[in-house]
């Protein structure tokens, strides 16, 4: 009955909320995607292991894939603390009901399996158990390999849940990391090997299949019993409590007002859970450069290389800047009401937009080891990001107001809040104009025609950035009370 | 200080607002009462150049509200959660406000000192963000952050809501005390008819957006309106 009546609901709360009509476009969108991701991670699955065996005939294939599963685990570890957002927040409704607290926390405990993390075991791994039976391995070894990791996926999944709520599991796991780090480099000891090795003798010994079973029992036992204790509105299902995190910017003293903006803009980013997110991606944004630049079929087309470029330095622009009134939407009356004009507040964030490119540009120095023709298409894609791409992406914000819970995590592949058919249309501007600025002089003129105009235009939008932003700040001015009504709906 | 005319606010044919002619002197402290739905939020975010009205203007200190935004430099408002922003510390919120107020962080800090019997040792130097406080403290730190710079015209959408009931009387006496030292013009809206007519000494009487009653508050003010409200 619970269950029935709790899809009741969600069906609800979806035809009722704001734009669900956009909501189901996105829908789609966002399924294909979601479709087309599965099935490159199932493709992977699949052939990983042929190719690993061509690459490297002198390796064990299975070891070499035992020690890269330990980087996944790693991988899908940073990406649950980022993304996986526990499920407690519709329990609260539930508390006073009728219904067996065993029952609610089960059913809490249990839906939280579907979340999207939990799917990498069945979409890498168990076909990666299937190539290796057909290669030879016996079935048994192969599916007791894979129950192994299904299990320590599954450990992961509860893992989360209580690094969230409880700073003693976070601080024990951060210690845990940097002890696995610091062995790794100070001693013979290396954990992804230890870890390779300890599956390899755990699917050689059936009866161990009892050690990673249990260790999933136990942690759904220890999360259970933890959230049974604090099922308490002040305690588990309350957010785990802040500490305030206190960071100086003096640097920024004495730039008036801006200062004050950007000061702000700094705390919003680091102490709130969805730019956090934004943080990270515009992180990963910087290594995006290196599925191009180190592939020799990449190496040699300019063009694509330019594309490669704009993302590294631009990661943080697109993702923030794109939803730039979103971003302050909790908040926007105080805004609207205080002396400020539209442009100061534009102004602030354009410099932080430029800020952020200037420290990509920096800790992007790295491609320099690829040598100095592939750190001038970093610096080039970086000069234009600086002018033009900043422009871009704040002009598009300007269409774009649907509201921003600054500190609930965006889930993957459902956020279609962030998505807007004008947003869509955006991404021609963002990503073709600097590739037509680029390849037009290059395929004419040839030798450096390409950089020095695509340098010349990311100038041009600096100088040119105060006409554009007023511009901007008449978009602003005419959709404020479009704005301050959407943003209402948060 | 404030003058409207002809202002009507529609909602999907529903008109929520009606004001023919109403104006709020300088240092006025203006009072508005009315159940749910009669329109008060509403007209204070006409004020505030928040929503957009259908007919009418609004002029504050005969700056057009919504041509030009020159009223925003000497009127501060409170509404709701809206004016507060969750991921700052109440003492960083206070220093944003005065910054874009013109105030450095000395004098902020300087100025708020008036407010500490207010704040009651649980707003200032807690290590929490804004939104980790009860609504109660909430609403002391956007109360008290309208009052940074002395702007002329304070605008406060029940203020005593949430308040327990030593700060509300506390509140009541700084309004108090704003308005003998200088010349601040208060639109006070409330669901408490004790509190406001005890502060305001005008009241306006909404009801589906008309105006119902203007009262200049007296001893009988208090009466008359509970009798009002009654049926």
């Amino acid at each position: 009955m619970t269950i029935l009546k709790f899809w009741q609901l969600s069906i609800k709360a979806f035809f009722r909320a704001p734009q669900w009509e956009v909501a189901i476009i996105a829908k789609f969108f966002l399924g294909l995607f979601a479709a087309y991701m599965f099935a490159s991670i199932l493709f992977i699955g699949g052939s990983i292991y042929y190719i690993l065996g061509r690459t490297f005939p002198e390796h064990s294939t299975i070891d070499m894939i035992n020690q890269g599963v330990f980087f996944m685990f790693l991988i899908e570890f940073i990406g649950r603390f980022f993304f996986q957002q526990p499920p407690t927040t519709h329990v609260q409704s539930w508390m006073l009901l009728p219904i067996n607290k065993n029952k609610i926390l089960n059913d809490m405990l249990f839906r939280s399996l579907l979340n999207l993390f939990n799917y990498t075991p069945w979409l890498l791994y168990f076909p990666i158990a299937v190539v290796r039976v057909i290669e030879g391995t016996s079935w048994t070894t192969s599916l007791i390999w894979f129950f192994h990791l299904l299990c320590i996926t599954l450990t992961l999944n509860y893992l989360i849940f209580l690094i969230n709520k409880s700073n003693r599991f976070f601080i024990s796991t951060l210690v845990l990391v940097i002890l696995a780090i610091s062995l790794e480099f100070y001693t013979d000891f290396s954990s992804y090997k230890f870890f390779a090795t300890g599956l390899n003798w755990l699917e050689q010994n059936p009866i161990s299949l009892l050690i990673t079973a249990g260790l999933l029992v136990l942690i759904y036992r220890i999360t259970y019993q933890f959230l049974k204790s604090r099922f308490y509105l002040d305690m588990g299902l309350a957010k785990k409590s802040e500490k305030v995190l206190r960071l100086g910017f003096a640097f920024l003293e004495g730039y008036g007002r801006i200062g004050a903006f950007l000061k702000n803009d700094l705390r919003l980013l680091l102490r709130n859970a969805r730019p956090k997110q934004v943080l990270l991606i515009a992180f990963m944004f910087l290594f995006y450069g290196l599925l191009f630049f180190s592939m020799e079929m990449y190496r040699t087309n300019s063009t694509i290389l330019v594309f490669a470029a704009i993302f590294i330095t631009g990661g943080f622009s697109f993702t923030y800047g794109q939803q730039v009134p979103s971003w302050d939407s909790e908040y926007y009356p105080l805004l609207m009401t205080q002396n400020l004009t539209y442009r100061e507040y534009l102004d602030s964030k354009w410099w932080l937009m430029f800020g952020s490119v200037v420290i990509s540009m920096i800790l992007s120095t790295f491609y320099l080891i690829f040598g100095w023709k592939t750190y001038l298409y970093v610096l080039t894609g970086a000069i234009y990001n600086l002018g033009v791409g900043s422009l871009i992406t704040l002009y598009s914000g300007a269409f774009f107001n649907v509201p921003v819970k600054l500190n609930v995590k965006a889930k993957a592949f459902s956020n279609t809040k962030a998505f807007s058919l004008t947003q869509l249309l955006f991404t021609f501007p963002k990503l073709g104009l600097p590739i037509l600025v680029f390849f037009i002089p290059d395929f004419f003129l040839g030798g450096y025609a390409g950089w020095i105009t695509l340098i010349v235009t990311g100038l041009l939008g600096v100088v040119l950035r105060k006409l554009v932003l007023n511009h901007i700040a008449k978009i602003y001015r005419n959709r404020k009370y479009k704005t301050i009504e959407a943003f209402s709906k948060n | 200080m404030i003058s409207i005319e002809n202002l009507t606010k529609t909602y999907e044919k529903k008109e929520v607002l009606n004001i023919d002619q109403l104006s709020i002197k300088k240092g006025e402290r203006f009072g508005l009462v009315g159940n749910n739905g009669a329109g008060k939020t509403t007209l204070f975010n006409l004020i505030l150049d928040l929503v957009k009205p259908n007919t009418g203007q609004v002029l504050n200190n005969n700056v057009h509200v919504h041509q030009s935004e020159d009223w925003k430099k000497h009127t501060a408002a409170f509404i709701d959660e809206g004016f507060l922003i969750g991921y700052l510390t109440p003492e960083e919120y206070f220093y944003f406000v005065g910054e874009l107020r013109g105030l450095n962080e000395s004098q902020v800090d300087s100025w708020l000192e008036e407010f500490e019997v207010f704040f009651n040792g649980e707003v200032l130097g807690q290590k929490k963000y804004i939104r980790n406080f009860s609504k109660g403290n909430q609403k002391k730190v956007g109360l008290v952050s309208t009052f940074l710079g002395n702007p002329q015209c304070v605008i406060l959408d029940e203020p005593f809501a949430n308040l327990d009931p030593t700060s509300q009387i506390r509140f009541k006496e700084i309004v108090k005390k704003q308005i003998e030292n200088r010349t601040t013009t208060f639109l006070i809206s409330s669901h408490d008819l004790n509190h406001v007519t005890e502060v305001c000494e005008r009241i306006v009487l909404l009801e589906k957006g008309l105006i119902i009653k203007d009262l200049k508050t007296d001893s009988d003010t208090f009466s008359q309106l509970e009798s009002y409200f009654k049926v």
